[in-house]
């Protein structure tokens, strides 16, 4: 029985540890950019792995059978939470 | 049998660029053949799209620019077809050039061959359903079976065909599994099955915008596509996308399954490199392996032998000879002799004259060619007449830039060409791009800038014309002036670093330091002026492979061609240029001209202004004509600060002329004379 917690943080991808599983909130208010992430696979819903974190913050994810890299301001404006963060 | 389904008219003018304002009529219509049934080849980058475009059409192919762009098309024949080659894409849109041209030679395609990775559907299919929904008479190759056998994918072919509603063909390009039956299957191409809403809001759409595939263009929001037949673009891209991508992971759920096989060694070689404790040494390792086969054996090795044997050794006093037999000539012979350290000096010099040309004079000749036969000589021919001298003589036309194209930079083209394939095709690139990515964006640009920066060491012309692989004009006018102003090419290098090594240690320390902070400050500057935002690092990883050979040699061919087509003929003319100076006195009055800037501002001798002046044509010449000047350390380090900063060569100017427009190239070129002699001037106040 998980503890009922009071507002989550907002966490982005550039959060995600190494490892770590989540599922995409919101993609970049950008109108190409959500059509480019789309298109690959990141969608709201979609649930992503951490493969790589670079120093710096460009993040390496995989999705179902993909490896995509993000740069950092990127991954900062994809907004993300994991199945513990849902409750 | 012609069939396309646009409402063109045969005389319609040919300008796509987004920007450029009204066009009424189709985009494509008069670029694409109109004889022949338009065969066009689709697929995501690195899916083998190239193997299967050079096995229908052979050797013979024509590259050029898509009308009003940058963008190169490959075209070719086959059989009944015209076939055409799009840059690889993730889908068909207006987000950038690429795809812009992409989605006007599609909209003309009779038959679309879209080829697939079969290792990586779910990001590969995305482009197959939106060329469904377009209407377009699709076929399908399944390409890399392979490879998906061997990571234990399996695919549902049959299955897939029925969802899709068009033919796949499961193929192994490289190897020509499957070829036999590509022309069938590319006749069997059909329209498939459109997502049934989108198909049937399209159908509505259809007398208004006269393509199913036009209409799919204008609903998804595409401003020209829309101006095109004045209609408002649509505003559900996103649904539509989101739409479809739920139709992709359907389709995936229930055609491919992926046996659960150990990591294989690629996949984990392909981690490595982008991680951040392995990643840096395995780029220092490549980053060697570029500089010993390309730095030390083809710009060294290689090119000795090419330039300095063949070229100036032998062609050019072949050719010179040649004409000195019936025109004017003075030739001077200079014998070389090596010293106890293996230094050339000249022993003994001696001009002869031929008002009327060797053949008027044959005991003249003889005595020369007595003097000549002695040993190693260096010789040099002035001709009277100055249109000859201007094609043959010391920059010659149809000499120095014969030697200069054929056998210096044509070795340095196929080698850095074949360098990029090399890693490409081991998907490598995209690693490396995500490992400097934020370094980049300091400057502005993100990874895949890399690319050009690490071309512009090759040929800085040659990597002007990758700069259009960035994703917004920002990024191409950033990477475009930190390629003109502060990357020294492979021709100069050379020279670079002979004359550092005979200045010390000290000298290029100070000399590397302060190029490589112009460098970074031009990048920052330009990133905190320009206005706007560059496009971030979204990048997919393909899988480690190991490059094959045949695609890796064709891609340089095409590439290697395509460039010397482009850039050859402004080498010619810059010879001719600097020819014309030389012979005119022009080049002896701008150096004059230049003088209180040398000596006064550089503090170098006013001859170091004649090696800037020929530094336009050939960036090489700037250099090595520093040789002769006898400086000092430091003012060594000042004067190479001054060339490597300044405009790079004639054909780099023209090729920037034509990728950023007349107007902002100039600037840039304008901007890079203040910035070199500035910054000279300042290193001189410090150092001199």
């Amino acid at each position: 029985m998980t503890d009922s917690s009071p507002a989550v943080p907002v966490r982005s991808l550039l959060d995600l540890r190494r490892g770590e599983r989540a599922r995409i909130v919101a993609l970049p208010p950008d109108p190409v950019l959500r059509s480019q992430c789309i298109r690959l696979g990141l969608t709201a819903g979609a649930t992503v792995s951490c493969a790589v974190r670079l120093p710096g913050g460009t993040v390496v994810l995989e999705t179902e059978r993909q490896e995509l890299a993000l740069g950092r301001s990127l991954a900062g404006s994809i907004t993300i939470e994991s199945d513990t963060d849902a409750g | 049998m012609l069939t396309h389904d646009s409402g063109l008219t045969p005389d319609d003018v040919t300008d796509v660029l987004p920007h450029t304002g009204h066009r009424h009529h189709d985009g494509a219509g008069a670029f694409l053949d109109r004889h022949h049934t338009r065969l066009v080849l689709v697929g995501n980058p690195n899916v083998g799209k190239s193997v299967f475009f050079n096995h229908l059409t052979g050797l013979y192919v024509d590259v050029s620019n898509f009308p009003g762009t940058t963008v190169e098309i490959s075209r070719g024949s086959h059989g009944p077809w015209a076939v055409y080659d799009t840059p690889g894409i993730y889908g068909v849109s207006s987000f950038n050039d690429e795809e812009r041209v992409a989605r006007d030679v599609i909209l003309e395609a009779d038959i679309v061959l879209n080829v697939v990775d079969a290792v990586h559907l779910e990001r590969d299919l995305f482009l197959t359903m939106q060329l469904v929904d377009m209407g377009k008479r699709v076929a399908v190759c399944l390409n890399m079976m392979d490879e998906a056998r061997a990571r234990g994918v399996e695919i549902d072919v049959a299955e897939l065909e029925r969802r899709l509603g068009v033919p796949v063909l499961p193929t192994e390009a490289v190897r020509g599994v499957g070829f036999d039956r590509l022309d069938a299957h590319i006749a069997s191409a059909t329209t498939g099955h459109a997502e049934p809403t989108l198909h049937r809001r399209l159908h509505d759409l259809l007398d208004r915008v006269g393509s199913q595939a036009e209409g799919l263009m204008v609903l998804e929001g595409d401003a020209v596509i829309a101006e095109r037949h004045g209609v408002p673009p649509g505003e559900d891209r996103e649904q539509l996308y989101v739409q479809r991508r739920n139709r992709v992971n359907r389709t995936l759920d229930r055609v491919v399954r992926v046996r659960e096989t150990k990591r294989s060694l690629a996949a984990r070689i392909g981690r490595l490199a982008v991680s951040p404790w392995a990643g840096l040494p395995m780029l220092l390792a490549v980053l060697y392996g570029l500089y010993v086969v390309i730095g030390t054996f083809i710009a060294g090795d290689v090119v000795n032998f090419t330039e300095g044997t063949i070229g100036n050794r032998l062609m050019e006093p072949a050719v010179k000879d040649g004409i000195a037999r019936i025109a004017g000539a003075e030739i001077t012979v200079e014998r070389i002799v090596a010293d106890a350290e293996g230094e050339d000096s000249t022993a003994a010099t001696q001009s002869f004259v031929f008002p009327d040309g060797t053949d008027a004079d044959p005991v003249g000749a003889a005595r020369m060619e007595s003097f000549r036969a002695g040993g190693l000589h260096d010789i040099h021919y002035t001709f009277r007449n100055p249109a000859v001298q201007i094609f043959f003589g010391e920059f010659g036309a149809f000499t120095m830039t014969v030697t200069y194209v054929l056998f210096l930079l044509l070795p340095l083209v196929i080698g850095f060409y074949a360098a990029l394939a090399v890693l490409e095709d081991s998907g490598y690139l995209p690693r490396l791009a995500t490992l400097v990515d934020r370094t980049l964006t300091g400057l502005g640009l993100n990874g895949r800038a890399i690319i050009p920066l690490i071309l512009g060491f090759g040929c800085v012309t040659m990597a002007t014309i990758t700069t259009r692989l960035l994703g917004t004009d920002r990024e191409k006018r950033i990477a475009t002036t930190i390629l003109q102003f502060a990357i020294p090419c492979s021709a100069q290098l050379a020279v670079i670093a002979a004359l550092l090594a005979g200045a010390g240690f000290k000298a290029m320390l100070i000399y590397v330091a302060v190029i490589l902070a112009v460098f970074v400050a031009i990048g920052t500057a330009l990133d905190r002026v320009l206005p706007g935002k560059s496009s971030p690092l979204l990048l997919d990883l393909p899988p480690m492979r190991l490059p094959q050979l045949r695609n890796v040699a064709q891609k340089t061919w095409t590439r290697t061609l395509s460039f010397m087509k482009e850039a050859t003929p402004w080498f010619f003319i810059g010879a001719l240029a600097v020819s014309a100076l030389q012979v005119s006195g022009l080049l002896d009055g701008f150096t004059n001209l230049l003088e209180p800037l040398t000596t006064g501002w550089l503090k170098l001798p006013r001859e170091a202004g004649t090696a800037f002046v020929m530094g336009l044509v050939r960036r090489d010449f700037g250099a090595a004509g520093l040789y002769d000047l006898s400086l000092s350390p430091m003012q060594t380090v000042v004067a190479l600060t001054v060339i490597t900063l300044f405009v790079p060569c004639i054909a780099s100017l023209m090729v920037m002329l034509k990728e950023r427009g007349v107007r902002e190239g100039m600037v840039i070129w304008l901007g890079s004379w203040v910035l070199a002699f500035g910054v000279g001037g300042l290193v001189a106040l410090v150092i001199l």
